[in-house]
């Protein structure tokens, strides 16, 4: 080693990091700013509703390899719009309907997003059943997968909170799961599901949760179709390199809106991804 | 017959059931209470007790196969099941202790064949009215890796 070597001169990159409701969070640029800031207020309160002041316990984890780019999986988490579309557990079974309340919250810098979905109150039920026929082929023989117990002051039965760029919390019912994704190259992504209950759970609350876990995952009643499309789509546009398709769905901005028939959190996610590589 | 080889027909049995796409069949495999669950060998050393499928309900196994058939998009593929010879372990009130270790090859409509999953079965089975059902299936995948998604259960 030349004299002038300093060992203290080389160290590995240092790692930003903080924690908020102990998750954390690292960041190797100087200018990121605070967590709390960077997700701002609104998602901040969605964080605050389901890990605020609880003390949670991991209760499973599992790793899915997603046949596409990351990016990809980005864009599904916060594309709010085709869960309808895509994943036809719910509507099968006439759990919930595609017109139920709900509406998207995109950060300020773009990156991060809340989808929600609120139950219907009970007028609401009542006056569509009467206007549907009820079909006895494509009732859950055991409706226990959807015994929803509301733990939070509110109606929200699905809530998906995005962090730029690889991060996701989610509470579906009475499930809860933090998810990350990781690329394993160009074409795969890691997947990784920590599944989560609050460490005062009552067994019968964990059980709910356990059997409410069917509906995510890599096995999950709404989340299966997530682990095969961003393959579908690669594949799909593979031979179409210079051609380009603008839809525009819920206009060409990123602001939040009151419904969930919108792309923009995946216009937000793509204008942080722009702006942070200069593309 | 002795119990390994009554344990190792129904393991056959239960195999070329999801193998042939018999998967309406597939929950009369199991007690009417039963418990099936597909986890992983690292989950089960955390004591982690959520799986990515996780069944307390004959009923619930019913429900999976009218959404795979009926709800849920995936691509049309289907697994060839190897099943080891099984282990029996101790006689209890809750069943009979079984260990069975597995292989499961993929294979997609265009032929394209991979190994999906081993791991081992952990079983309690019961003799209802002459007939041997599972009152639990654990599935103990090595690997808590799962390639794109899991659609046909284990």
């Amino acid at each position: 080693m030349p004299p002038g070597f300093r060992v203290e001169q080389h160290g590995p990159r240092q790692l930003r990091v903080t924690t908020l409701h102990g998750l954390v969070f690292g960041t190797f640029s100087d200018q990121t700013p605070a967590i709390e800031d960077f997700i701002g207020p609104e998602v901040l309160a969605r964080f605050n509703r389901i890990l605020g002041g609880r003390k949670i316990e991991i209760i499973g984890r599992f790793v899915e390899v997603l046949p596409n780019n990351w990016k990809m999986y980005a864009e599904n988490a916060r594309d709010s719009y085709h869960a309808s579309l895509l994943h036809l557990f719910f509507a099968t079974f006439k759990i919930n309907r595609l017109s139920q309340g709900g509406g998207l919250v995109v950060s300020a810098n773009g990156g991060c997003s809340v989808s929600e979905t609120i139950a219907p109150t009970q007028s609401d039920d009542t006056a569509y059943a009467g206007m549907r026929s009820v079909d006895d082929e494509y009732m859950l023989r055991d409706p226990r997968l959807i015994d929803v117990v509301d733990e939070h002051p509110d109606r929200v039965r699905h809530q998906i909170v995005t962090v730029f760029p690889n991060f996701v919390l989610q509470k579906t019912q009475n499930a809860m799961a933090l998810r990350f994704f990781t690329p394993d190259g160009v074409d795969r992504t890691n997947l990784e599901w920590i599944y989560f209950g609050y460490a005062d759970d009552t067994p019968e609350m964990r059980q709910r949760r356990l059997r409410h876990l069917n509906l995510g995952g890599p096995a999950g009643f709404v989340s299966m179709e997530d682990g095969c499309v961003g393959g579908f789509v690669e594949r799909g546009i593979a031979t179409a390199e210079s051609e380009a398709a603008i839809v525009e769905m819920g206009g060409a901005g990123i602001e939040s809106q009151a419904t969930r028939a919108t792309e923009a959190a995946v216009r937000g996610f793509w204008s942080l991804w722009r702006r942070m590589t200069g593309i | 017959m002795s119990a390994l080889l009554q344990v190792a027909e129904l393991n056959a049995a239960y195999a070329a059931t999801i193998d042939a796409d018999r998967l309406e069949a597939w929950p009369d495999f199991f007690v009417e209470s039963c418990l099936y669950k597909i986890t992983s060998a690292d989950n089960r050393k955390h004591g982690y007790s959520a799986g990515i499928v996780y069944a307390d309900s004959r009923a619930m196994l019913h429900d999976r196969v009218t959404a795979l058939r009926t709800a849920n998009i995936y691509e049309r593929h289907s697994y060839r099941h190897i099943v080891g010879l099984p282990v029996i372990g101790e006689a209890g009130d809750d069943g009979l202790a079984v260990e069975t270790p597995f292989l499961v090859a993929r294979i997609m409509r265009d032929g394209r064949t991979d190994l999906f999953a081993t791991g081992v079965y952990l079983d309690r089975i019961r003799d209802e009215f002459g007939r041997l059902r599972f009152a639990e299936r654990h599935v103990v995948c090595d690997s808590s890796r799962f390639d794109t998604l899991l659609a046909i259960p284990l």
